[in-house]
């Protein structure tokens, strides 16, 4: 990732995860993350900016992600009709839907670091992913797969049940 | 899958809610059934997506769920519908429905309400938001009222509730999660619970809303009271709790009431087929249905259809009106023993009584089958403070002779007296 200059010529951002990892961004990727907005704008993102609640391995993700947004929405090849723009779309969503095809693990580090590090398109990216792994599913199935655990008791769960009975009584 | 350790879990609230925006709303609810980190999530979500609701082919389970999803949320989040597209071919509301909704005083600015339709757009409003004025008239024609869900009425703004054509039960008759509510008017309403609001002034129940028939009658609780129109209800009579700070009531008993007793007029079961056998009369006994929770009053309206045993009662338990200071007795009849009861009542028991107007019906009341004989009780009459009285009639006739035979039994000045 690392590179001493933009190809480009434009301004580098360095990004250093938890764990020490070094990546090097376009100002423009890493300007998606309003968190990296502010410290810009601030004058505050040199040499480096540090992460500390990030690791490597989502960082690494995070920059993928950035990169690839930036460079299809800045227009960089020049060209700006419909077409190429439905194409530029096209892509993004492709791309968008491969990236966050991924593990339980690493999407709940994904939306905490996009959270963290405020990129909306991000945050909305993996929560609509977990939102799609819960539609249409029972309780039950929702906690197999989260992993999450039942800590009510069966009379709790009935009182639950009974609470909010006119949003289940048309099931 | 899941790793084991729930990750999910470890969200802050603000994701878990961003989340739960992409959920259709009903799904967004199941989500409480998880676990005790998730059952309470959905209600300070900042948006609920209305869009593909299970079950919105069904106009009135649809605006049921929307007023629950709003009613049962948390009350400082002012919600934010996403996405709300009403499928017009599927879903219609009644035009007369909305059209019974009023705007709320106080705008909600629209970014925050973002319903493109206008009909859900108003109702949205005045349910949650920062309604003053919640108003439903529920008219779709099938003779039935609206009923409100069964859960508790919430919001830090409400301060007028008007209600009409609708069945409340106990639930949402509890309107403490209203503490700026002053003015609540129920018309033609159905009531099955006990009525309790600490906030509520003003009290309007009219056009024969009916209180349930039941083992047990309604109470209503409103400590705060300052007046109490009482005159349009039907079926069995409240009980009043105590309303000490009461200015002004109108209560009037009407045929329509259920507490009938034909035969003696006190409901105690003296005669085997009157109704008061039939609808459990016994409720209440021993202690004040109307009069006790009236007795704070300053100025009262009072009217009393003779078979109605709800006062009568009442009488016995002897409370005393302090403050009353202006009395109508309307559709009062000399010719009948329980009217002739309560006007000695409120002459004996109203020390600062100060204007008394007798309004004589216009025709003679029935009597109950067995009838009690009326014995005029030795003074103790304590009305020192009586200024005026004023009796209103029609026609000249023997009852107003009658009236004033009443009025010289208990040494009341005549020079007071005003025929009208």
């Amino acid at each position: 990732m690392a590179a001493a200059e933009g190809s480009d010529g434009g301004k580098m951002i360095v990004l250093i995860s938890a764990d020490g990892q070094r990546f090097e961004l376009p100002e423009a990727a890493a300007k998606l993350s309003q968190i990296v907005l502010y410290m810009i704008e601030d004058g505050c993102c040199y040499p480096s900016i540090p992460l500390p609640k990030v690791d490597g391995v989502i960082l690494a993700k995070i920059v993928e992600y950035c990169n690839k947004h930036a460079a299809l929405s800045s227009g960089a090849d020049g060209s700006s009709d419909a077409a190429s723009e439905r194409s530029k779309e096209r892509e993004l969503k492709i791309f968008d839907a491969e990236f966050i095809d991924v593990d339980v693990t690493t999407l709940f580090d994904v939306m905490m670091a996009a959270n963290y590090l405020n990129i909306k398109g991000l945050l909305d990216l993996a929560c609509q992913r977990t939102a799609d792994l819960i539609k249409g599913k029972s309780p039950e199935q929702i906690r197999q797969t989260f992993g999450i655990k039942n800590d009510f008791t069966p009379e709790e769960e009935a009182a639950i049940r009974k609470e909010n009975a006119w949003a289940f009584d048309n099931i | 899958m899941a790793s084991g350790a729930d990750r999910i879990g470890a969200l802050p609230d603000e994701v878990l809610h961003h989340v739960l925006s992409f959920l259709p709303a009903h799904e967004a609810v199941w989500t409480c059934l998880l676990g005790r980190r998730w059952r309470h999530l959905w209600r300070s979500a900042p948006a609920l997506r209305v869009t593909g609701v299970r079950g919105c082919e069904d106009p009135r389970w649809f605006v049921r769920f929307v007023d629950n999803l709003l009613l049962c949320r948390h009350p400082r989040r002012a919600p934010r519908l996403l996405g709300h597209r009403p499928p017009r071919a599927r879903l219609r509301f009644q035009p007369d429905f909305l059209s019974g909704l009023r705007e709320p005083r106080q705008p909600v600015a629209p970014s925050r309400a973002a319903v493109p339709s206008s009909g859900a757009r108003a109702r949205v409003l005045r349910l949650s938001i920062s309604c003053h004025l919640y108003t439903i008239d529920w008219l779709d024609g099938d003779g039935m009222p609206f009923r409100l869900p069964d859960v508790p009425i919430i919001s830090q703004h409400l301060t007028r509730l008007h209600l009409d054509f609708v069945a409340l039960t106990s639930s949402a008759l509890d309107l403490s999660g209203c503490p700026a509510l002053v003015d609540l008017s129920l018309k033609r309403c159905e009531i099955f619970g006990n009525l309790s609001s600490p906030s509520l002034k003003h009290l309007t129940i009219t056009e024969e809303t009916g209180f349930q028939v039941g083992p047990f009658r309604v109470r209503i609780y409103a400590p705060n009271l300052v007046s109490l129109d009482l005159s349009g209800f039907t079926l069995r009579t409240p009980i009043l709790g105590s309303m000490p700070l009461l200015v002004s009531a109108t209560v009037k008993l009407t045929w329509w009431c259920s507490d009938i007793c034909e035969s003696t007029g006190y409901g105690d079961r003296g005669y085997p087929l009157c109704s008061c056998n039939v609808i459990g009369a016994d409720d209440g006994r021993g202690e004040s249905i109307l009069l006790k929770g009236l007795s704070d009053v300053t100025v009262l309206d009072l009217s009393v259809h003779s078979e109605v045993f709800a006062v009568n009662r009442d009488i016995k338990l002897n409370p005393t009106f302090w403050k009353l200071k202006t009395l109508l007795l309307s559709e009062w009849c000399p010719g009948s023993t329980p009217d002739l009861e309560l006007l000695t009542f409120f002459l004996q028991h109203s020390p600062v009584l100060e204007k008394l107007t007798i309004h004589i019906s216009k025709v003679p009341k029935p009597r109950v089958k067995i009838v009690r004989s009326y014995e005029p009780l030795d003074h103790s009459f304590a009305c020192t403070h009586l200024k005026a009285i004023v009796i209103k009639f029609e026609n000249v006739d023997l009852r107003v002779q009658r009236i004033f035979d009443i009025l010289i039994t208990y040494d009341i000045p005549l020079e007071l007296v005003n025929f009208q």
